[in-house]
């Protein structure tokens, strides 16, 4: 158990910094240089945010990652087990945590202040610096859970559920964010439209077309008569397939249209120059890894109630292993 | 919280039994007092009932409304932990945090209205914040614990490991909820919108400290002070988010007072 490694005693032979026994102190070194390595990155390239890879190169670069996990999980020595153990998952979480805090509290868009925008700061999620602190902890979590996923009964389980679940997870949303495309349709009553334009100005076609017949919008009462407050919106579309077949249906907020590979969801609407509620806006969305998010997520959510039935801390059940229980455990 | 529905007489007759369940069971009677306590809770239970009944619609869209959850849960919370582990403490903890819940709703009437917007319009609603409020519940709950360790009580940290495991899992089930709820209302799953970046921090900080739990079982007051700090993180994605520079971008801000 990783345990052993943090532990005083035990490797009192070797004394050198990096052919000692590796804890805290070689994981805030190892997550400050790479993180900093990204930060000169992202310095050199003058703040770009990083373009995420789309298919092929996103999926080869997944199969090298798994790759190089599997290659570590099967060599057996004090390097490896530091890599997949709790100080570098604790500091590589910490680096993920703190850039995340820096993200979440300056604002990540085009009003962010001009130092933030000079640091590279409105742009955190996508930034190199990021990055490579997921890929240290996803190289870590992958580590772990190939190398203690292998317990028995609940303890197994648990473990193999909760961190498998997260690395897949992590992985397919992180590798596939570049083949995510969403793009907008604008709909005007009593006319036909496939042409979709993303927030580049890129433009595409959906496969099928959407013809609107009628959008609405349905108030709560308001004050003296007036309208309140929308209710609900609808778009009652009339969706056009290349054979010619038609087909109606209609799209409500909370319940896009799923047709072709593509998700179409209401998000907006607009007046026309004299007032009418005549047009809207669609956002079409493609995801080619969302099975695999969900995957992740079921898994991770089938890990949370299990969770709720067992645990490290009760009297029946330990996580804790033998080398933790000779320390003394506190529970 | 205005007086719609008699909601002070409600308040005040739940503080009471809280007030008289205590003091019975500080006088040995410890049965008596545990089931005036749990009439306190069902006292806010049918208030929160009548209110949903009348609103038409969960009351769960404004601070106010989720400060009347927590007032509901954490004294439920605190019976569950004192029933299963034989501890009094979270009984006065959570009937503590819960007057001061009440109180403050008490003295910040809110206006209801009956509009839910089209994006609360979801089967996923209800679920999401119920498991989010009940993780709160539970993860103060371990806050609370941690100021007791640390006032010198050391016996509390296995409690708060209890509370912060159930905590975590109920966490993990509201952010996924959120998640897949996300996709079906906004079209992606996870957009590092400012809740969901302090969400995922909250998420991600007791899920450290389950870590540290394990790795250190010796270092208890390191944990302590470590579920302190985690509490000031769970703080910010609670409320204070809403005051942060980078709120103005949030598509959360229906959650405002």
């Amino acid at each position: 158990m990783e345990a052993t490694l943090t532990s005083s005693n035990d490797q009192r032979a070797r004394t050198g910094f990096w052919s000692g026994q590796l804890g805290y102190a070689q994981a805030v070194i190892t997550v400050a240089g790479a993180v900093g390595a990204g930060w000169l990155l992202q310095w050199a390239r003058c703040g770009n945010a990083v373009a995420p890879p789309a298919w092929p190169v996103n999926i080869a670069l997944l199969g090298l990652l798994v790759g190089w996990i599997g290659l570590l999980s099967v060599t057996r020595n004090r390097v490896i087990a530091w890599l997949g153990g709790i100080p570098l998952a604790l500091v590589s979480m910490g680096a993920v945590g703190l850039l995340a805090a820096v993200g979440g509290v300056v604002p990540q868009t085009a009003d962010a202040p001009a130092w933030a925008r000079a640091a590279g700061l409105d742009n955190v999620f996508s930034s190199a610096p990021f990055i490579v602190a997921m890929l240290l902890l996803l190289t870590n979590l992958g580590l772990a859970t190939l190398r203690r996923g292998r317990a028995l009964g609940w303890r197994g389980w648990l473990f193999s559920l909760n961190h498998a679940g997260l690395w897949i997870l992590l992985a397919c949303g992180m590798f596939g964010a570049g083949d995510v495309i969403r793009a907008r349709l604008m709909l005007v009553e009593g006319t036909a439209e496939a042409r979709l334009v993303d927030d580049q100005g890129r433009q595409g076609y959906l496969p099928v077309g959407l013809f609107l017949q009628r959008f609405y919008v349905d108030h709560y009462p308001g004050e003296n008569g007036a309208p309140g407050p929308a209710r609900t919106f609808t778009a009652e579309v009339t969706v056009l397939h290349p054979d010619g077949s038609v087909e109606d249906e209609r799209i409500t907020v909370n319940h896009p249209l799923r047709r072709a590979g593509w998700t179409l969801y209401l998000i907006n609407y607009e007046l026309s120059p004299d007032g009418q509620t005549d047009r809207c806006v669609v956002e079409a969305v493609r995801d080619p890894w969302l099975p695999g998010v969900y995957a992740g997520i079921f898994l991770l959510l089938a890990g949370a109630v299990a969770m709720l039935f067992r645990s490290p801390f009760g009297e029946n059940w330990s996580i804790l292993g033998a080398e933790n229980k000779a320390e003394g455990t506190a529970s | 919280m205005s007086s719609l529905l008699w909601f002070p007489g409600f308040a005040m007759t739940a503080g009471a039994c809280w007030i008289a369940g205590l003091s019975l069971r500080a006088a040995g009677r410890l049965r008596g007092g545990t089931l005036i306590y749990l009439g306190g809770i069902l006292v806010l239970a049918i208030y929160l009932a009548l209110l949903w009944q009348h609103l038409e619609r969960p009351p769960m869209r404004t601070l106010g409304e989720t400060r009347l959850w927590y007032s509901l849960l954490l004294p439920a919370v605190a019976l569950l932990l004192a029933a299963r582990w034989a501890i009094g403490w979270p009984l006065a903890y959570g009937a503590g945090m819960a007057g001061v819940f009440l109180t403050i709703n008490l003295m910040r009437p809110e206006a209801f209205d009956k509009v839910l917007m089209p994006a609360l319009q979801s089967p996923w609603f209800v679920p999401h914040v119920v498991v989010y409020i009940l993780a709160y519940a539970f993860l103060s709950a371990s806050a609370l614990g941690g100021v007791r360790f640390l006032l010198g009580r050391h016996d509390v940290l296995p409690a708060c490991d209890r509370a912060v495991w159930i905590g975590l899992a109920l966490l993990t089930m509201g952010l996924l909820f959120g998640a897949l709820w996300a996709k079906e209302a906004w079209g992606h799953y996870w957009t590092w919108d400012p809740k969901e970046t302090w969400a995922f921090l909250t998420w991600a900080i007791y899920l450290a400290y389950i870590h540290i739990r394990v790795q250190h079982p010796t270092a208890q007051r390191t944990a302590a002070l470590f579920l302190l700090s985690a509490a000031i993180v769970l703080g910010v994605c609670w409320f204070g988010v809403n005051y942060l520079p980078s709120a103005a971008s949030s598509v959360h801000t229906y959650t405002q007072p």
